[in-house]
């Protein structure tokens, strides 16, 4: 087990490299520097100047990436130009409505997945499962957007259960802040359950054929016993592949939602730097979330190692 | 020579006027017996058609501001109301589905081309494979749609820019689904055969390997589709894909958003269509993977 994680963890540093590459070649070789695009048109060459010192611009590009590899090892993304603040400093505010977003988006999608996945896997073929399987091409058909529209026409325009936007923190209310983020969580636990939910019921109904399970009939256990314990714990394995591999088809909903219900987390921050083309926190940010990927990678890879044993060898 | 003659007989392939009727003729054994592709098929049909003759449907200069004509709601003068400023939200849908189609196909056809390229040349040598790999797996380990927002600020919104930004997000996935099935390939017998009558390389590799990954590529390719289009409809409704001034889907709806009090069909309409062409795709791309593998049945990917 030992020697499996050692392999995977030295295998992710490639991969972290070349997403750094990429990251840093991306912004560099954008037509038109970085500094003239801040200062805009009526800009003075002194200012350019300056500007393009203040941020090591002016210096060879292997020079400036070395640097910015150096500034990454030691923690810092570098700072922004338009607040001046750390990005770290900028991103810690913004991390808790999207850790909360994600957590619950998480619970809900696994939850409503293998729930109905299990359920259809079970109706195979009869209506029940004929009506699940529409809603999960439906789910992967719409955009996040639109669902998320479509929920607030409906729940929060004309039921007015739900505020259109705004956030709560979740120190100033813990029921309110799940009440501020309910619509956004429904929109991409729903996005993420029609991934789960066809996985499961395909994972599923592979398992159910196998000769284990009519040992488990014929030695006379209950139809849930079969179920739950013989035939889905087997088919956990792909089902815990497909939650990770869910989480970065999340992203586009979270960048959307975050968006839509103005929720301040760190896509909004990202999306805000897009807009101002901040150059270094588009860097630093990507660079954090791909980062984040390959790690989640790695930690879904040793789980799955974990629960099937014929992965390790 | 005799034997001549008898190698091209075999070689004989039946006119095309055959194959056409062949093809059709399955197609519609398929659709008859599969009513979720029958109902794909109609609907991408109804969306083509649309967007061929755009220019016929849409008799008025669809992009005119009629300030005093803001937010009417549905009747029979314009099917699906107006905007803000007046603008004819029918019209602008059925020109909004030139977006999705052109930017759809386009980022398609470019992924499945170049992808097939390199996930060739990867699948085939051993020391290309490395590096041209670690490259894929970094390139994967970036979210689609940060990595074209990100492409899209550096290069400006504007729809080439969409395309390329969601055309260097998609190859690395198609490179390596090419490299898995070429290196499963290329331990066939007939690979094998074909090396040791001294087939050139390339020949191998278009000619005995290429045509063989086709399957898997198109029902992959399929999907691409289906994301290309969701894709670029998101970005244009972040306001990073396609500008207001062109019609897109994605930046109808964005542009109704705000207004949901007052307007709704300004948004619903147009969000109507992408989700119904979107899920047309999806359609085809199911039937399309159960007919190439029956055993992939209900799965997604």
């Amino acid at each position: 087990m030992w020697r499996y994680i050692v392999m995977r963890v030295l295998a992710a540093f490639p991969v972290i490299a070349v997403v750094g590459v990429v990251t840093f070649s991306l912004v560099h070789i954008a037509p038109g520097d970085p500094a003239s695009i801040i200062l805009g048109n009526d800009a003075t060459p002194e200012n350019l100047r300056e500007l393009r010192a203040y941020m090591g611009l002016d210096k060879p590009l292997p020079v400036q990436f070395a640097k910015w590899v150096g500034k990454l090892l030691q923690g810092d993304l570098g700072t922004s130009v338009f607040s001046k603040r750390s990005i770290w400093e900028e991103a810690s505010t913004r991390i808790q409505p999207t850790i909360s977003l994600a957590i619950q988006t998480v619970v809900l999608s696994s939850f409503l997945g293998i729930s109905l996945g299990v359920i259809s896997a079970w109706q195979a073929g009869r209506p029940a499962d004929q009506i699940l399987r529409v809603f999960s091409v439906l789910g992967f058909s719409i955009p996040g957007f639109y669902l998320a529209f479509l929920l607030i026409w409906g729940f929060a325009v004309n039921l007015g259960w739900f505020g259109v936007t705004g956030y709560t923190r979740i120190q100033d209310g813990v029921l309110a802040h799940f009440h501020s983020l309910a619509l956004a969580v429904i929109v991409n636990g729903v996005l993420g359950a029609t991934f789960i939910s066809r996985l499961t019921r395909s994972a599923m109904l592979e398992v159910l054929r196998e000769d284990y399970i009519r040992t488990a009939r014929a030695k006379g256990l209950t139809e849930p016993k079969v179920y739950l314990i013989h035939a889905f714990r087997n088919a956990s394995i792909p089902i815990v592949t497909v939650i990770g591999a869910t989480i970065p088809a999340l992203v586009t909903g979270f960048v959307v939602t975050e968006s839509i219900f103005a929720i301040p987390g760190l896509s909004k921050m990202l999306l805000d730097a897009i807009t101002h083309r901040d150059y270094a926190v588009i860097q630093g940010m990507l660079m954090v979330v791909a980062s984040g990927f390959v790690f989640m990678n790695l930690i879904v890879d040793i789980i799955y190692a974990y629960i099937d044993p014929r992965i390790r060898y | 020579m005799s034997t001549g003659s008898y190698d091209k007989e075999l070689r004989l392939a039946p006119p095309l006027s055959v194959k056409v009727q062949r093809f059709l003729k399955s197609s519609v054994r398929a659709m008859r017996s599969n009513p979720p592709l029958l109902a794909g098929v109609v609907i991408i049909g109804i969306i083509f058609f649309i967007a061929i003759f755009a220019h016929v449907i849409v008799t008025e200069e669809y992009e005119r501001v009629k300030p005093m004509q803001g937010f009417l709601p549905p009747a029979p003068d314009h099917w699906f109301g107006t905007d803000r400023s007046g603008r004819d939200v029918f019209d602008r849908t059925i020109v909004g589905s030139r977006i999705s189609l052109y930017v759809g196909f386009t980022v398609t056809a470019i992924t499945v081309f170049i992808g097939m390229a390199i996930g060739l040349v990867a699948g085939y040598t051993r020391t290309l494979d490395n590096i041209i790999m670690r490259f894929v797996d970094g390139m994967l380990a970036f979210p689609t749609i940060l990595l074209a927002l990100a492409i899209i600020a550096v290069f400006g919104a504007s729809l080439n820019n969409v395309i390329l930004a969601l055309a260097v997000t998609g190859t690395a996935g198609k490179v390596r689904l090419v490299r898995g099935q070429v290196l499963s390939l290329r331990e066939v017998q007939f690979v094998d055969a074909a090396r040791a009558v001294g087939v050139p390389v390339w020949r191998i590799l278009f000619r005995h390997i290429a045509p063989n990954t086709l399957a898997v590529v198109m029902v992959q390719a399929t999907f691409t589709l289906a994301g290309t289009i969701l894709a670029e409809a998101s970005l244009s409704y972040l306001g990073a894909g396609v500008p207001e001034h062109i019609p897109s889907w994605g930046n109808i709806v964005a542009g109704g958003q705000g207004f949901v009090q007052v307007a709704f069909w300004v948004s619903f309409f147009p969000g109507l269509f992408l989700t119904l062409t979107v899920l047309s795709v999806v359609l085809i791309g199911d039937a399309l993977r159960d007919y190439m593998d029956p055993k992939l049945r209900g799965q997604l990917y």
